[in-house]
């Protein structure tokens, strides 16, 4: 049949499906691919964003940015909190993962509820969390007699960064949670059985049958973890703003602040290339690490 | 079997103390927007003592509140119109051809690229991009939207074509119908459940979206819902039940979609996981 239809061509059919592709290949193009190109050659000029003349200066933009102590600050703030942030997902995640996969009363409600903070945006979720550090935690703190909780974290330069992380892991753990348990239910229940009649313990179980099953979502989890921790914006700007004095700008923080507000464009287009790179190179090394896996399987 | 229920005891005991903590902020959110002043400063984590619409009330006469809110609702429903229409066309023809045409392989990968770019790099430059076409409004809003939602709607649509005979459209083809009917009359209801996956996910995005409205809606009448609430915030910086009840009227859309559509948005949030 198809081989038929090859030797003549089927003029209806190219029309059409070339008809089809070209809106979103103009639109793609246009709006995601041209852009790359654009902010690439900006990154080699020295444009402020508004002035009509510019020129190039060549690499001088990469240059400054690595001795930038504004930009070494964002970078140690953004590499302390992922590292942090990615550990205690992929933890938490797993765990409740595995809660939420056993037979529990009200099993179905409990996945419905766990879910609900993916709904809400980011800024919403921020905007809350904001009030409940600043109001509700010291009126806890006061009530209970609790020291440390007296104060609003956020305004403490060295625990500022664990409010942030705390309001983060509250909505980010939805999603993985969802997908372990989805990784939960390809282990044969087979071999959960014949292991439990050969005497197998609950830890050893864990260990020889549900991690290596996992494996493939962890790693998932993890790039995407990674990803969107170094992207983090939108709960920083609503909770700390980058503060105290500067304790938590993250990089993408600095690259806004950069390129729309400060006059510095040229400058925070060649931060978030650099962002762009770390990034492609993450998901790359993830790529080949899972093919090679598939491949000695 | 003993053991097995104590587990199971604990496990629920676990799950409802977890509970807690997921809950708090939302019940926090709904009575701190029923609160006085005084009463949130002096009982921050107990129930209003009686129903104060008064918030409400100074929200909903904000003439730009209305304004906004229609203006979230009409992005986000030109968004996923737009998304609806234009990312299963493109993605039905690449899913069949690619593995015949080279073109159509090439814009696949061409498609899939953009997923390993981070949005702010492509983000960034569009911004002045629709500065210097004079798009800086809903509009261009609407077309980075539909730019950004093809890499990862392309790729959930051909992946799931992949798994779909072709039989039932060489059927089609031999009783004479043109490959457009085929596409509106056969392949787009069998693309039903993956469209939905695609729209759910991006309806969440687009509706909860800061970052691109605050760069690209200046003026007071374009702006969004939560640029009305980000506002908000800062004019009422000191009034908290004024911000908890903007927060709640902002929030709440959102929660009743998900009350009645839990288990689709789940699968589509599980299955929309792949976006860089």
């Amino acid at each position: 049949m198809a081989a038929k239809r090859k030797k003549r061509v089927d003029w209806d059919r190219e029309l059409t499906h070339a008809l089809f592709v070209t809106p979103n290949f103009i639109l793609y193009t246009l709006f995601s691919v041209f852009p790359i190109f654009v902010g690439l050659y900006y990154s080699f000029t020295n444009w402020d964003g508004i002035k009509r003349k510019y020129k190039f200066v060549g690499f001088r933009n990469y240059v400054r940015m690595f001795g930038d102590s504004r930009f070494q600050r964002a970078v140690t703030f953004n590499a302390t909190y992922v590292l942090m942030y990615v550990v205690l997902l992929v933890l938490l995640a797993v765990v409740l993962g595995l809660l939420l996969n056993q037979k529990v009363r009200a099993r179905s409600f409990f996945r419905s509820a766990y879910f609900f903070p993916a709904v809400i945006g980011m800024l919403s979720c921020g905007m809350i969390f904001r009030q409940i550090f600043g109001h509700g935690l010291p009126a806890v703190g006061e009530t209970l007699g609790i020291e440390w909780l007296k104060t609003n974290i956020l305004i403490d330069p060295a625990k500022a960064k664990f409010g942030i992380l705390f309001v983060n892991l509250w909505q980010g753990v939805c999603i993985p949670t969802v997908l372990v348990l989805a990784g939960l239910q390809t282990i044969p229940a087979e071999l959960n059985e014949s292991a439990q009649l050969d005497g197998a313990t609950g830890w050893n179980i864990f260990k020889h049958i549900t991690i290596p099953f996992l494996l493939p979502t962890i790693s998932m989890i993890l790039v995407l973890a990674l990803k969107e921790s170094l992207m983090i914006y939108d709960y920083i700007l609503a909770l700390t703003d980058g503060g105290p004095a500067g304790r938590t700008e993250s990089v993408t923080m600095l690259i806004m602040k950069h390129a729309f507000t400060e006059l510095k464009f040229s400058t925070g287009v060649a931060e978030a290339i650099v962002l762009a790179v770390v990034i492609i190179t993450i998901s790359v090394v993830q790529i080949y690490l899972t093919n090679r896996k598939k491949v000695y399987e | 079997m003993k053991k097995q229920r104590q587990l199971q005891t604990f496990t629920f005991i676990v799950l409802s103390l977890g509970l807690v903590i997921v809950a708090i902020p939302f019940y926090l959110t709904i009575v701190s927007a029923f609160k006085t002043d005084m009463e949130l400063y002096s009982r921050f984590f107990a129930l209003p003592q009686k129903l104060n619409l008064e918030n409400f009330k100074t929200i909903f006469e904000k003439p730009t509140f209305l304004i906004s809110f229609f203006n979230s609702v009409k992005i986000t429903l030109l968004g996923l119109l737009g998304c609806a229409i234009l990312l299963p066309m493109a993605a039905y023809p690449i899913a069949r051809r690619m593995r015949t045409s080279k073109i159509y392989s090439f814009l696949y990968y061409y498609m899939l690229a953009g997923i390993f770019v981070p949005f702010l790099v492509r983000m960034i430059p569009v911004i002045k991009l629709l500065n210097n076409m004079n798009l800086a409004d809903q509009n261009g809003l609407l077309l980075i939207y539909l730019g950004g939602a093809t890499c990862e709607g392309v790729f959930l649509i051909t992946g799931y074509l992949a798994t779909v005979p072709t039989d039932m459209e060489e059927a089609a083809y031999i009783d004479g119908a043109s490959t457009f009917q085929v596409y509106t009359q056969i392949m787009y209801p069998v693309m039903k459940p993956i469209i939905s996956t695609v729209l759910i996910k991006n309806c969440l995005w687009f509706w909860n979206d800061y970052l691109l409205p605050s760069l690209l809606l200046k003026l007071p009448e374009e702006r969004t819902l939560v640029l009305f609430q980000y506002n908000f915030k800062g004019e009422h910086a000191t009034q908290y039940p004024l911000v908890f009840a903007c927060l709640l009227v902002s929030m709440l859309p959102m929660m009743i979609f998900y009350f009645f559509m839990q288990k689709q948005i789940i699968g589509g949030m599980m299955a929309g996981a792949v976006k860089g």
